[in-house]
């Protein structure tokens, strides 16, 4: 569904990205795991046409997304949805009209049908009558649901989740982990996660791919990674100090 | 300092030729436009009553105090109608605003860029330019001449009342002399100056808000960027305004 080739990205003379090379299927949970600072996020900025490769290819659907023009992009975006680090949410704006937002801008729904949709989508995140709240006044994890419910709101093809469990007690992060399972298995979207949060990469991974160097370093199911051999990947998911 | 000054107003030119294609293109909300220019106009009136106000006084008190000393003190109102219509409220209206609005832009807008809201715009397919930055433009150039006229009126009333009641200026001959030599032209250059610094306003405060790094750190020095790059622009371009347009030279 998304392939990614021998991507390559720097920032001021510094490499982070050396040749990255992924392929996500549809309906998958694919998740990259990796050390702070590795270029997780850059990687996914790349996917979602936020930043441009220096050199390598993006394909979605089997359609070259190098290059595209911002009107292209904009025709790709509607079938991805973006749930940031630290959730985004618009903060001049309720938690409903954050969840609207996108359909008001990207589809022809009458106002009935948004509020509807808001209401469902609120709903399927565990916020049933949230939507007057200010962003304020929620918790970090509410946050998150609120940015997960404004993703799930345009029945997006791919969800792309940036290090969604990060700043949360392990509780609320055992609960958004469960939530982007039902997510993938009730609307059927293919999702994508960078995370160095373990316990979220191998309960809700499907397949897992390690960035280390700028470059994917081991792919396979959580188990193969369990299982891996190579040192590198063995000290990251055994948390071994330097 | 000055390549990097100057590359700064290229890329804030740039900002602003987009906002103004983005105008022509009819983009942006209404409902938003009239939000901004109730922040840049309405809610700044205190403050510009209060500069304004002092503005005409000390202005007056100063011009009597030199014009009596060459026995003209009775053409006090004249200097100061003019002096305060051309050039000192609308720089000093543009001023303030640059610390009261630009600076609140740009932190806003930059608190948006480190949280990764503008991210978020374009992933729902919203242009920051059409959505953020041409409401406030808007607001802006159209607010500013608007205070300015306002405070062209209160500052004429500071200075008629210290000259009228504290240094004792006949008031007959106060307004006889102001209406003689104040021409409508000199508060319509005033409010052609406004309209620009508005624009300044608006484009430097965007600009700095959109380029912010770093965290809370980035956001504190592009705010306080924003209003000195805002506050030099808008003296440069009174000066320009001033020596280049041949109606500003009138009277």
């Amino acid at each position: 569904m998304i392939e990614v080739r021998d991507l390559w990205k720097s920032f001021k003379g510094k490499q982070v990205l050396k040749g990255v090379d992924l392929f996500i299927k549809e309906g998958e949970i694919f998740v990259v795991i990796g050390r702070s600072g590795v270029g997780k996020s850059v990687l996914l900025k790349n996917m979602v046409g936020l930043m441009k490769p220096d050199k390598g290819k993006i394909l979605y659907k089997g359609r070259d997304l190098t290059g595209a023009s911002e009107a292209e992009w904009k025709d790709v975006r509607r079938e991805f949805a973006v749930v940031f680090q630290h959730s985004a949410l618009f903060d001049s704006m309720n938690v409903g009209e954050n969840v609207a937002f996108g359909l008001k801008r990207m589809t022809n729904l009458e106002e009935g049908e948004i509020r509807e949709r808001v209401k469902r989508c609120l709903s399927m995140v565990g916020l049933e009558g949230a939507e007057n709240l200010r962003i304020s006044e929620l918790s970090g994890g509410m946050q998150k649901r609120v940015a997960i419910a404004r993703a799930i709101a345009l029945n997006p093809g791919v969800i792309f989740y940036d290090e969604p469990t990060t700043g949360l007690d392990p509780i609320m992060s055992a609960n958004i982990t469960n939530l982007i399972i039902k997510m993938n298995r009730e609307i059927g979207s293919t999702s994508f996660i960078i995370t160095h949060d373990l316990r979220l990469a191998f309960t809700a991974g499907t397949t897992i791919a390690m960035l280390h160097d700028g470059k994917i370093i081991n792919v396979g199911e959580p188990d193969t990674i369990k299982k891996s051999s190579n040192p590198i990947v063995r000290k990251f998911v055994e948390g071994i100090p330097d | 300092m000055i390549s990097e000054f100057i590359e700064e107003l290229g890329a804030i030119f740039i900002l602003t030729w987009k906002t103004i294609v983005a105008v022509f293109n009819g983009e942006g909300e209404w409902r938003e436009i009239l939000r901004q220019m109730v922040r840049v106009g309405v809610e700044s009136v205190p403050v510009v009553t209060l500069t304004t106000a002092f503005a005409g006084m000390v202005l007056a008190l100063n011009s009597y105090i030199g014009f009596s000393r060459m026995g003209a003190g009775d053409y006090t109102g004249s200097v100061v109608g003019v002096a305060l219509a051309k050039e000192l409220i609308p720089v000093l209206t543009g001023i303030v605003i640059a610390g009261r609005v630009g600076a609140a832009i740009t932190a806003e807008i930059g608190t948006m860029k480190v949280s990764e809201q503008i991210d978020a715009l374009y992933t729902l397919n919203t242009d920051p330019i059409s959505y953020l930055v041409l409401p406030r433009f808007i607001a802006s150039i159209f607010m500013l001449p608007v205070l300015t006229l306002y405070g062209d009126g209160i500052g004429n009333l500071g200075a008629y009342f210290v000259a009228v009641y504290v240094m004792k200026v006949n008031p007959i001959i106060y307004n006889q002399y102001l209406y003689m030599y104040l021409e409508p032209w000199d508060i319509f250059t005033g409010l052609i100056k406004a309209f620009s610094f508005g624009a300044i306003i608006a484009a430097v405060g965007c600009y700095k808000g959109l380029s912010t790094e770093g965290g809370a750190e980035g956001v504190g020095k592009a705010t306080t960027s924003s209003v000195v790059i805002s506050s030099i622009t808008i003296l440069i371009a009174d000066f320009i305004w001033g020596k280049i347009l041949p109606w500003t030279l009138r009277g």
